[in-house]
């Protein structure tokens, strides 16, 4: 469905784009991840040719994006990072506004409606963008993305600065919006949020894609299978020699008597440490044992966490 | 002086607009200047104008105005054809027109004034002359025929007569023929080129300093209420000393050692610093009222053109209206205005002069101090509403 | 396109402080203009309520019948245009004078004489009526010698002093003698749409806010979307000067010539010129808004003062010196084509007036669509 193929971005010195690949397929909710200043909204802003790029293609729906294909607009919606309402404008009318650069028929008050349902924005139709919190002015910047019922939805950071509330009525509108047919594009750099929602994800890192999969096919692309972590008081020298011996242990630290360890997957991982830990008399409190997150798989793969 | 120097911090990044408006209104008062030399509205002398009169009568009477007129004016033939006159009116061929009608004589003659319609170039103010000019011809050949002369003889009279020339003495006492020197002229002007820089550049400024985060962490600080005011009146004052110092070179650069050797020099810088206080005064009370970027020019619009026009500084105090220049005393530009003219007319001052002088002064930095305890008031009222 | 028209009117009427102040502004320096001397006309055309002119009256030799007369005359202007102080000594007048407390001697003798300071509206004052006196006594001398009976008769004509011209335009109105500063403040009232302008094209560009980059994703035609934009605010606009012109018309009495048809065709232009050029300057990317808002107020308020918005003869001396200038000045020939309704009624210059605006507008509107045609932006 969308198609981006060698995208090179340059603002003078600094690459923003490196080379970048994406496939995203119909029906898909796909997550762009990566952190601040990875090149996410850049991607975004030469796919809707709002930027002009150095090299590259792009096509959407079969077809290539340019500023006026205006017939492939009509079947996007966008949800910029930035609020992008009117502020004389109260909801309603910004919505209105919105859906009518889209929608010409009569069928544009009853898509109205239905986005302030979905936005949850009932209570707050007469009222003027400035007045509204962080939150609720996030939702009709959403509503004014979507209210048409577009086959492709862009989302960037929808949810920068949103409350918990508004952040899963934000999260479940959007698998909502998914389940009726459209295509998704969501960026974010809260991995929780893509983890819950995509169905696909990439990772992006200095204008490139390190990784592209499932979640699960990222967990896998990984060798951390399990993460272990045990307090125990003093631990010596020869003792954690041994641990890192161990089988499937490749990574271990020991800090303010937290013992971390990081494991391939395998099976008894756990029970075996513990055992070793009894033998040598040593008390431990407690034991965590871990799957891996997208954070392990970003660690791994660009050897930084992802939060900054 | 943490204040202070964010204040001079926003300054320094907004100096390529400061630069702006100084150069724009530099250049206004700079052409201003320029052309008030062309300007000849309040000389005696008369000077000869291209005038027409179209004679649809062509009777003893009005062959006899346009001759007495032509004593006076290049007399320029034009067909009488309205479009032909408009063009020539328009390119300044003519400047002054009088149409006489078919029946003016028999008119007159029977007693009734119709007034004559002339047509002036709108803006130049020297068609007044010619008006007087007309009143007195009629108004004599009337007095001379109910004295008795046939209209011929009145007419003869009026034309070929020499007329008295009044004997007319100026007791010149600045120096300059009567007028003021062009230096004094350019001081004029400058209290709306001041005030137009500053409430531009520091509205601007005050924008920014005052985006409402910002604000809000000052609010939050340690620095005290008292203590954020006064930051900030230094700030504006390094702007408003620095604005001061560059408009004073001006007259300097224009007119050098003429200027320079004025012994008035010293109070035409003080009056104009004064105008400066004022304008910073003016500019902070704005900066607390508007608070939107797209408002500021219809603003300090307002502010600057219709002050400037009450108080005498493009056009001069003379032409004013009494009633207005009676509400003028109520603003600051007014006492400046009129110091200006009290040194620029006077080499020397009479001690009654020098009394009205300091009284300029000091009601001048009345007001100054004045509208700063408003502005005052009205920043500690916001303060309260909006932390 | 209804909808969309409907939404940028509520869009731009709803922001009532700017409306408010893109109406006011003009009418409140109209209100002052008309204070200050609107109402009287200049002090010279004599319909001025003046300050009656202080004077100090020196007798030097007060026994010839010339000086006797004159000393006559004088006395009858006194309250009238003159006030005769009480200073009798000659020191005391020249300082006086000097003070400024009073504004000319005048010298009873043979030959009478003025004495004054500088040049201003005043003292001509005082020279003419010196000069009246002279013509007059001179007229009266002549009919004493010739036709001494008649003198009483002429006399009394003498008094009877009448105003004999009356300002009229070509078309036969009569007309405000400082009509031409309402012309130049009408005419940088058009120009201030720029300042709408501008807000609209930096709303409707990617590259300068994220509204502009919202409504650029939209498969509304961006032509359209400015086209709309651009007429949304010219009617605004139009109808904030045409409210002007009213007041101006109506409350302060001042005419603005008898064809409102062509009056209504010269605003509609003007707010056009001003608008597209606010639209124009938004278009020049680089800069910020405040750089650009300054340009806005150098490109109004700069040939407004060219076209005397502040001195009314400007326009004047450019013609004389310059005239390539009132050519090409929007508000100059804006202000012309207010002449050519209400001063030199012509249709042929009027028509060269709003031809030259109507051009300079649609090269504003070409350059600005070519400018944010240019779709993709090198940086957001």
């Amino acid at each position: 469905m969308i198609h981006i193929e060698n995208l090179v971005k340059r603002y003078g010195d600094l690459v923003a784009l490196d080379h970048l690949n994406l496939d995203i397929k119909e029906g898909e909710i796909f997550g762009l991840l990566g952190p601040n200043g990875s090149g996410k909204t850049t991607a975004i802003n030469c796919l809707l040719a709002l930027l002009k790029y150095d090299k590259g293609t792009v096509t959407i729906f079969g077809r290539p994006m340019t500023p006026d294909s205006y017939d492939l607009k009509k079947d996007i919606g966008i949800v910029m990072q930035n609020v992008a309402v009117f502020d004389q404008m109260s909801v309603m009318e910004n919505i209105d506004y919105f859906c009518g650069l889209y929608v010409k028929d009569k069928e544009k008050r009853r898509l109205v409606e239905e986005a302030i349902t979905f936005a949850g924005l009932e209570n707050y139709k007469k009222m003027r963008p400035k007045k509204l919190s962080g939150g609720l002015l996030r939702r009709l910047n959403i509503a004014c993305g979507i209210v048409h019922k577009p086959r492709l939805i862009i989302l960037d950071e929808p949810t920068v600065a949103v409350d918990p509330q508004s952040r899963n009525k934000i999260l479940s509108g959007i698998m909502e919006l998914n389940r009726q047919g459209s295509t998704i594009i969501y960026t974010s750099h809260y991995m929780e949020e893509v983890e819950q929602i995509c169905s696909r994800i990439a990772i992006i890192d200095h204008g490139q894609v390190l990784a592209t999969g499932t979640t699960e096919e990222l967990k896998k692309m990984i060798k951390t299978g399990e993460t272990i972590t045990i307090e125990a008081i003093s631990l010596a020298e020869p003792e954690l020699a041994a641990l890192r011996e161990f089988p499937h242990v490749f990574d271990l630290s020991y800090q303010e008597q937290v013992l971390t360890l990081r494991l391939s997957s395998a099976k008894h991982n756990l029970v075996r440490i513990l055992n070793f830990l009894q033998e040598k008399n040593i008390s431990f409190g407690q034991v965590f044992s871990a799957l891996p997150t997208l954070n392990d798989v970003f660690l791994e793969i660009t050897g930084k966490e992802l939060r900054d | 002086m943490t204040v202070f120097r964010g204040f001079m911090t926003i300054t320094r990044r907004n100096l390529p607009i400061a630069v702006m408006y100084i150069i724009i209104f530099v250049a206004i008062a700079i052409m201003a200047q320029q052309s008030r030399t062309e300007d000849e509205i309040s000389d005696f002398q008369a000077n000869s104008l291209d005038i027409a009169v179209i004679d649809r009568d062509q009777s003893t009477l009005s062959k006899g105005l346009s001759d007495y007129l032509a004593k006076y004016h290049n007399l320029t033939e034009t067909p009488d054809d309205p479009a032909a006159i408009q063009d020539r009116m328009f390119y300044r061929d003519i400047q002054y027109l009088v149409t006489i009608p078919a029946d003016f004589e028999k008119v007159y003659l029977a007693g009734q004034y119709k007034k004559l319609p002339v047509t002036k170039i709108p803006g130049s103010s020297s068609g007044f002359y010619v008006d007087q000019q007309v009143n007195t011809f009629l108004n004599a050949i009337r007095t001379m025929s109910s004295g008795g002369f046939s209209l011929e003889e009145a007419v003869k009279e009026m034309t070929e007569g020499t007329g008295d020339t009044a004997e007319i003495t100026m007791a010149d006492k600045s120096g300059h023929g009567g007028s003021m020197p062009d230096y004094a002229i350019l001081y004029q002007f400058l209290p709306y080129v001041s005030l137009s820089i500053l409430c531009y550049v520091l509205c601007y400024i005050t924008l920014a300093f005052n985006n409402i985060d910002v604000r809000r962490r000052l609010l939050c600080s340690s620095v005290s209420g008292r203590q954020q005011n006064f930051q900030l009146l230094l700030g504006y004052l390094v702007v408003g000393i620095a604005v001061w110092g560059l408009l004073n070179l001006l007259p300097v650069i224009l007119y050098g050692r003429s200027c320079l050797n004025d012994p008035h020099l010293p109070y035409y810088l003080f009056n104009s610093f004064l105008v400066m206080l004022n304008s910073l005064a003016l500019a902070f009370l704005l900066g607390v009222f508007v608070t939107r970027q797209d408002l500021v020019s219809a603003v300090v619009n307002v502010v600057t053109l219709g002050m400037a026009f009450t108080c005498g500084v493009f056009v001069d105090m003379d032409i004013l209206g009494k009633g207005i220049k009676k509400a003028a005393h109520f603003l600051p530009l007014y006492w400046y205005e009129s110091n200006n003219r009290l040194l620029g007319f006077n080499a020397e001052f009479s001690r009654s002069q020098y009394r009205s002088l300091y009284t300029g002064f000091g009601i001048q930095i009345l007001f100054a101090a004045a509208i700063f305890c408003v502005a005052l008031v009205f920043v500690k009222n916001k303060r309260r509403t909006e932390a | 396109m209804l909808h969309l028209f409907k939404y940028r009117f509520i869009q731009v009427t709803r922001d009532y402080a700017n409306i408010f102040w893109t109406l006011l502004f003009p009418i409140i320096l109209g209100t002052l203009f008309y204070f200050s001397f609107g109402s009287s006309g200049l002090a010279g055309s004599g319909e001025t309520p003046w300050d009656m002119v202080r004077v100090a009256v020196i007798e030097e030799d007060g026994t010839s019948v010339q000086a006797q007369a004159f000393r006559t005359f004088l006395n009858e202007m006194d309250g009238d245009a003159i006030e005769i102080t009480d200073i009798t000594s000659e020191g005391k007048a020249l300082r006086a004078l000097k003070e400024e407390q009073i504004l000319g001697i005048y010298y009873v003798k043979d030959t009478p004489s003025l004495t004054v300071s500088k040049n201003g509206i005043q003292e001509t004052i005082l020279t003419s009526l010196l000069e009246t006196y002279l013509q007059n006594a001179s007229i009266i001398e002549k009919i004493a010698i010739n036709h001494p009976e008649n003198l009483e008769a002429a006399l009394s004509s003498m008094e009877d002093y009448q105003e004999m011209t009356q300002d009229t335009s070509l078309g036969g109105k009569t007309l405000d003698p400082n009509v031409h500063y309402f012309f130049a403040l009408i005419a940088y009232a058009c120009l201030s749409g720029a300042f709408l302008g501008l807000q609209s094209s930096n709303d409707s560009q990617a590259n300068l806010s994220p509204l502009g980059a919202r409504r650029s994703v939209t498969p509304t035609n961006k032509l359209v979307l400015i086209l709309i934009d651009f007429i949304t605010l010219f009617i605004v606009h139009l109808i904030c000067i045409l409210i002007l012109n009213l007041y101006i018309a109506k409350v302060l009495g001042i005419s603005l010539g008898d064809r409102p048809g062509v009056l209504l065709l010269v605003n509609l232009m003007g707010c056009m010129i001003g608008v597209s050029l606010g639209i124009v300057l938004g278009c020049i990317a680089r800069f910020s808004i405040n750089i650009k808002t300054g340009f806005v107020v150098a490109l109004t308020l700069f040939p407004s003062f060219l076209a005397g918005l502040m001195f009314g003869n400007m326009k004047h001396i450019i013609e004389l010196y310059c005239p390539v200038i009132n050519r090409i000045n929007p508000a100059a020939v804006l202000s012309d084509a207010f002449y050519c309704i209400s001063v030199y009624n012509d249709s042929q210059l009027l028509i060269r007036s709003l031809l030259t605006l109507a051009a300079m507008s649609l090269l504003f509107i070409i350059a600005a669509f070519y400018r944010i045609r240019r779709e993709r932006y090198d940086s957001i």
